[in-house]
């Protein structure tokens, strides 16, 4: 009997795991996962860019409000508006200076007011958003020379609004940014848990392939990628779905209030849609790392 | 070669804390390179902890064992790898992986020593048509037999011609040609210079191919080989 004659060189390698492990507890997991805070991110996109509109409607620098402003100055043919206007040009440090008509203002309100808001509009004061080059600015002097021109005139340091709409709007947005976080990780955690169970059932492979010689790194490596890979796929698919599912809502509420929603995903900037391709490649990462870490730190007690 | 010095192993418990009966109780025995060795004992005597002991799944709790003539104490966690790869296991506690071909599996060993890969397929196809199984390259396991399952094992622990063999319990699932077969196999590369420790309960098996042998009984030695 002859036995087959292999050479014997050894070096090592990272090879052959390829096939080894699977990840479908973690896949399901995270597609679940995907299509809850997918729609969370869309809600979350959309709310921001409504209160966005606010803070940036509103201006960031100064904001200057003239009560009455079409009525004209005590002492001339020129509207308030026009007067606070000419000297708002002339200040130093004034970068750019924007003026929410009637109509702009009432939009901003109608999440508030609803369609009153264009009557509510006329009586508001005109709104002047400042921008300021961010050099040394003397707010106080210029507020002096405002209301000189037109007495009762505001001006709002800090940009945004300090009455109760922009008060709101702020308030909502923390309010939304807190309940996301706290709900974006309460979902990212069945998608951990899922992983742990994932490498606990894939348990004696990992022995099993530690014992032919795999090194810790490569075996847990290995699981980690192959879990990363599966919890990818499922958070981009349960991503996905979520979008038409988003959709629809924005769509229902509009039959049912019979009025268009103010949060309606497809007018989201560029960068929200940025963020919820992040989702899957951060349901990934969670994946991986539950699997990587438990693979190693179980195999290290081994001793 | 492989160096036992007073071993005593207890098994550890949930939790980590040492505790139960005296498995291996004082082993001392030291085997040359090339030998060939039979482990007998009655079931529960401890053979198969002795092969998990000497293939570096399960540490000694004191004791010094020494494997591919290094000390288990001096191996870390980064180090031990480099000698699994040397040691061949066939056991129940390794089974084939069931998402893999029957030529994957046995590919697995000679793939994580990093072998070019048309050399994995020439050896794996060697040994395969060796063992008995070349018509089963891309089978699953599942759809094998035990039998062949268990050769498929055999063939997997040989492939890279480790210089440590271990084998449990062939008896069981081989058909008495079949391990006249396996048995020549383990001795062609033993005179190729691997170590081989075959334990089995089996006397009659034993006495059919004399060779030297440990006894063990409730875990301690009986006879030195
Ligand atoms: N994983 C384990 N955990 C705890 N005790 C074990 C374990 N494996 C075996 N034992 C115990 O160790 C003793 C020896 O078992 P084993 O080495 O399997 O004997 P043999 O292979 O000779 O039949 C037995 O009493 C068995 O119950
Ligand atoms: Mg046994």
């Amino acid at each position: 009997m002859k036995f087959p004659s292999f050479p014997r060189a050894r070096g090592p390698a990272e090879r052959g795991l390829t096939g080894v492990f699977g990840g479908w507890q973690t896949g399901i997991a995270a597609t679940a996962t995907g299509f809850l805070v997918g729609l969370l991110l869309l809600y979350w996109a959309g709310a921001t860019a409504l209160t966005g509109q606010w803070n940036e409607g509103a201006g960031s620098g100064l904001t200057v409000l003239v009560p009455r402003a079409t009525e004209t100055v005590p002492n001339g043919p020129e509207t308030r508006l026009n007067a606070v206007w000419a000297r708002l040009v002339v200040t130093p440090g004034v970068k750019g200076i924007e003026v929410l008509t009637a109509d702009q203002d009432a939009s901003l309100l109608r999440p508030w007011l609803g369609a009153g808001a264009k009557d509510i509009g006329m009586a508001l004061p005109a709104v002047i958003a400042v921008r300021l080059d961010g050099g040394p600015f003397d707010a106080q002097g210029m507020a002096a020379r405002l209301v000189e021109a037109a007495p009762g005139t505001i001006v709002e340091e800090h940009g945004a609004w300090s009455g109760q709409p922009g008060r709101l709007a702020r308030d909502l947005r923390v309010y939304l940014n807190l309940l996301l976080a706290v709900l974006a990780v309460a979902a990212m955690v069945p998608v951990g848990a899922a992983a742990w169970r994932e490498t606990m059932s894939a348990w004696p492979r990992v022995l099993l392939v530690s014992q032919l010689g795999a090194t810790d790194g490569y075996a847990a490596r290995s699981l980690a990628a192959r879990i990363a890979l599966f919890a990818g796929i499922g958070g981009l698919g349960g991503t996905i779905c979520a979008i038409p599912v988003a959709l629809g809502l924005a769509g229902l509420g509009t039959v049912l209030t019979a009025r268009p929603l103010s949060i309606a995903p497809l007018a989201l900037p560029p960068a929200s849609w940025a963020l919820l391709l992040l989702l899957p490649a951060a349901l990934a990462a969670i994946g991986a790392g539950v699997a990587y870490v438990s693979v190693r730190w179980r195999l290290g007690r081994i001793a | 070669m492989v160096r036992f010095e007073s071993v005593w192993l207890r098994y550890p418990r949930k939790g980590g804390a040492t505790a139960g009966p005296d498995v291996l109780r004082d082993l001392s025995f030291e085997l040359t390179p090339g030998t060939f060795c039979w482990l007998l004992g009655e079931a529960g005597a401890g053979k198969s902890t002795v092969l998990r002991v000497m293939g570096l799944s399960l540490p000694p709790s004191t004791g010094t064992v020494t494997v591919l003539g290094a000390s288990t104490s001096g191996m870390t966690r980064r180090t031990m790898p480099r000698y699994r790869r040397q040691i061949g296991v066939v056991s129940q506690d390794f089974g084939l992986l069931p998402d893999l071909s029957v030529f994957d599996n046995v590919a697995l060993p000679l793939r994580l020593e990093g072998r070019p890969e048309a050399q994995v397929r020439a050896d794996v196809t060697e040994i395969l048509g060796w063992i008995g199984l070349a018509g089963k390259l891309v089978a699953a396991p599942a759809e094998l037999s035990d039998s062949e399952q268990r050769r498929a094992m055999v063939a997997r622990a040989v492939v890279n011609r480790p210089g440590l063999l271990l084998i449990d319990e062939p008896a069981g699932w081989l058909d008495p040609e079949q391990l006249n077969q396996t048995i020549g196999l383990v001795r062609e590369l033993c005179r190729l210079g691997t170590t081989a420790v075959v334990a089995t309960r089996d006397r009659a098996l034993a006495e059919s191919y004399p060779a030297p042998a440990l006894r063990l009984s409730h875990g301690a030695l009986a006879a030195t080989p």
